[in-house]
């Protein structure tokens, strides 16, 4: 494309302009309003009386035979006029400024018109009109005659990135060999009383000027990769696309309109669907490359075709646009589904697919609570401590992934501080817990959204929740719960937990809710490790348990090896996720030859010593209860009585061990009449400990007594 | 294309009767063939980084009356209204050729565009 000049009015004192004319006191002003584009200045044309107030852009660039010249821009009346009023008018090479115009009308139909080189007039107007207070992006283009008796002029009005209305064949060669300028504001037709705003100019030859749209800030999945599609001329299912632009912040170049769409939920086939839906959703694709290439999501808006039949299924219209692209062809199977490790959804990983949600309601507001749940659960921060997950599911809530949430678990039943119910139910509502997802993959659980009469809309529109995934017909849908959680655990979207939670795309799973939620699992808690060996054969980064904080014993079934030592750790992870690098609960278990779990060994009593007294000998020694090994119920006191060998059946003493926050020990035995080997070892119940260095007692007789001299 | 007479700038409140060329006008503002007296006056310069913004006043014009939303276009001048004009970049060595061409514009025979717009309802035309 050739993009001739962009003018966004953010340059100070209208400098992308080069002129400004205000008349009496109607003016041309930049004021701050809605950004639809760079920045947040928009240009406000305020009519006073009947004086004209307009910017002017010189252009003097020369169309090609043949060639097209686009003026694209946003538009938003604010009042209604009086009377026919001309927001854009452009210079001709026959020095007319009626060879192109725009007129808006006073029920703000928007027309262009050209007139051709004869001097007659060709119209493309729009009867629906734009909409008080609402920006509509607006494109005119035409199209020079490719010669001079070609007569193959074009005129053609975009609204909203599809194509309006167009005249052909049009004789306008001569009159379009340039165009010198452009005069936006109000050129002519002043109405006192009139004002609207305009902003983000586009200038183009040769191809459409598709708005400006934010730019991606991630690969992930976020507002500027969302496509919002709703009912053009449907006020309601149009003011719910605007709620998304002023709640969700989804760029309004990203709002798709929908001119064909029905106000049925439910349509009769897929190519009625196709009809409705899926073919202006490619015409406006294509018109806005910059959107497609970014977009990874499709929001199904208030009032747009939820379902279509095929095959005497009703199919989900969310499911469906997963796979838009594609050929429809009923329950393909969803590459995304159950992936051996969940990972966020980038547009490149998702190799052509595309995440869908939907919200409807039975009213607009409705529709509206929708969205608000979704941030209020986005907003809310960590679920609550007391949320809970109900599931019948018992293998899933005693998975190591279950236990990754943190998060309280129950079967399915009555529904008290419900965040999440997954599974085939009738729902018994208790008091409310966050609400935030209500699964159930049973047959037609969601068969509408525009009446609380299935499960899942009973779910959405009664209890609040903030979202729900369901079937939309008369079978059920495979559904991962694992792959669903783990995406929302690790900060994926609703959208990509779902994408990565259903078996088959076009079919029946049927998503509600916010695509862009987010759920926040509570991080804080205990990690639970196992290695061989030490702490060298840990793998940290696969934990085999996660605790919620409080609990300080959890039950852990476990294969073990053999004739293994298995180390044992717990590290403790902050609210922020950090763990820590310290490890200060270990322990370890051994497994005999056949694999029986021998207990916690003892250590050996260290630092033995021998203190000769007149007739005993005192023992002492120190013992301390390392990591990973059993404390001590006493020690016995061991000697080879004189043989070299020590008696290991018959200790010459005992100590017992009293209070466990004694380390040091002593203990008299009769002195031996010969030179002994003394040694000491711990003992726990039945089971002895090593022994500990072996102390000689050479014979040694008694001191004499004290003479006094 | 506005045409382009060299005059020296505009000297800081100078006031400059416009130059208009009757063939240009709508001789429904001429007076005995002739143009009516335009004079512009500068206000002020403002030097921004991007550009140099030149503001005039354009006195002696009127303004007019589009009548009751019929087909109608041409000014019908009913009062002496102040024109207010800001014009950027180009060399100020050109504005006086730069008003008088807006101003020309203003007063020519306008084509009534409207007659090219089709009734909505009928189709045919308003």
């Amino acid at each position: 494309m050739s993009l001739l000049h962009y003018i966004d009015n953010e340059v100070p004192a209208l400098g992308e302009w080069d002129l400004k004319f205000e008349a009496g006191d109607s003016t041309i002003v930049p004021v701050a309003g809605d950004a639809c584009g760079r920045g947040d200045a928009v240009l406000r044309t305020t009519i006073v009386g009947t004086d004209v107030a307009y910017v002017q852009k010189n252009l003097n660039v020369s169309l090609d035979p043949g060639g097209w010249i686009y003026f694209g821009f946003w538009m938003r009346p604010g009042s209604y006029p009086s009377n026919y009023t001309y927001p854009l008018m452009v210079k001709d090479a026959l020095g007319s400024t009626t060879g192109l115009y725009s007129l808006l009308l006073t029920d703000l139909q928007i027309k262009v018109s050209t007139k051709d080189d004869g001097g007659a007039a060709h119209t493309a107007g729009y009867v629906t009109g734009l909409v008080l207070d609402r920006f509509s992006y607006l494109v005119f283009a035409l199209r020079r005659s490719s010669g001079v008796a070609a007569n193959d002029g074009v005129l053609r009005l975009y609204f909203d990135g599809q194509l309006l209305d167009e005249a052909t064949g049009i004789d306008n060669y001569d009159r379009f060999a340039s165009v010198d300028l452009l005069r936006m504001g109000c050129p002519a037709g002043p109405r006192d009383g009139y004002w609207y705003d305009f902003d983000e100019v586009k200038i183009a030859l040769d191809e459409y000027p598709e708005p400006f749209t934010s730019t991606p800030l991630t690969d992930y999945p976020e507002a500027a990769r969302t496509v919002v599609l709703f009912r053009r001329d449907d006020s309601e299912s149009r003011e719910f696309a605007d709620y998304c632009v002023s709640e969700l912040d989804i760029p309004r170049a990203n709002l798709c309109p929908l001119p064909n769409a029905t106000a049925n939920e439910s349509l009769a086939d897929y190519a009625t669907f196709e009809a409705e839906v899926e073919t202006d959703l490619a015409a406006w694709l294509t018109l806005n490359p910059t959107v497609a290439a970014n977009c990874s999501c499709f929001l199904l808006g208030y009032g747009v075709p939820g379902y279509f039949t095929s095959g005497g299924l009703k199919h989900s219209a969310t499911s469906r646009l997963m796979n838009y692209g594609t050929a429809f062809s009923s329950q393909t199977t969803n590459p995304l589904y159950n992936p051996a490790t969940v990972a966020r959804l980038t547009k490149a990983a998702m190799g052509g697919k595309y995440l869908c949600t939907r919200i409807d309601a039975d009213t607009l507001q409705h529709s509206k609570d929708v969205l608000d749940c979704g941030l209020r659960i986005a907003d809310c921060g960590f679920l609550p401590a007391t949320d809970k997950l109900f599931s019948n599911d018992s293998a899933y809530r005693a998975s190591l992934a279950c236990q990754h949430l943190r998060i309280i678990t129950a079967g399915l039943g009555t529904f008290a501080d419900d965040a999440f119910v997954w599974g085939n139910t009738m729902p018994d509502w208790g008091s409310a817990g966050s609400r935030a997802v209500f699964v159930d993959p049973s047959v037609a659980s969601l068969g509408t959204m525009r009446a609380a009469t299935t499960e899942c809309s009973e779910a959405v529109l009664t209890a609040l929740y903030a979202a729900a995934m369901g079937s939309a017909g008369n079978d059920g849908i495979n559904v991962d719960a694992e792959s669903f959680f783990e995406m929302l655990r690790i900060g994926g979207s609703l959208a990509e937990a779902f994408a990565v939670a259903v078996e088959h795309l076009d079919y029946l799973a049927a998503a509600v809710g916010s695509p862009l939620m987010t759920v926040a699992f509570s991080t804080t808690g205990n990690n639970v490790y196992r290695g061989l060996g030490g702490l060298e054969g840990i793998e940290w980064e696969n934990p085999i348990a996660y605790l919620m904080p409080g609990p300080n014993s959890i039950t852990l079934s476990q294969n073990l090896s053999p004739g293994q030592r298995y180390i044992y750790a717990v590290r403790s992870v902050s609210s922020s996720g950090v763990q820590e690098r310290n490890t200060h609960v270990i322990a370890y278990a051994n497994t005999d030859e056949q694999g029986i779990l021998l207990p916690a060994p003892l250590t050996r009593p260290k630092d033995p010593t021998v203190e000769v007294q007149h007739s005993a000998l005192l023992i002492g020694f120190t013992y301390l209860t390392p990591i990973g090994f059993a404390d001590a119920d006493g020690f016995d006191v061991l000697s080879d009585n004189g043989t070299g060998q020590l008696d290991l059946e018959n200790p010459v003493a005992t100590v017992e061990k009293s209070r466990n926050d004694r380390f040091d020990f002593e203990v008299p035995i009769d002195r031996p009449d010969t030179p002994v080997l003394l040694a000491v070892r711990a003992r726990r119940g039945e089971q002895v400990g090593p022994i500990s260095e072996i102390v000689f007692v050479p014979l040694v007789s008694a001191p004499a007594s004290i003479q006094i001299l | 294309m506005e045409f382009s007479i060299h005059n020296p700038p505009f000297s800081k409140g100078e006031k400059r009767t416009l130059t208009l060329r009757a063939e240009r006008i709508d001789p429904k503002y001429l007076t005995d063939g002739e143009p009516p007296s335009v004079e512009a006056e500068h206000k002020r310069t403002e030097r921004h980084p991007t550009h140099e913004s030149r503001f005039y006043e354009i006195q002696g014009l009127g303004t007019w009356d589009l009548g009751p939303g019929e087909n109608n276009l041409h000014p019908t001048p009913y009062a002496l209204r102040p024109v207010f004009v800001q014009l950027n970049h180009g060399h100020p060595a050109d504005d006086e050729s730069r008003l008088a061409s807006i101003t020309e514009d203003l007063l020519s025979v306008v084509e009534n565009p409207q007659s090219a717009i089709r009734n909505p309802q009928s189709g045919g035309e308003i």
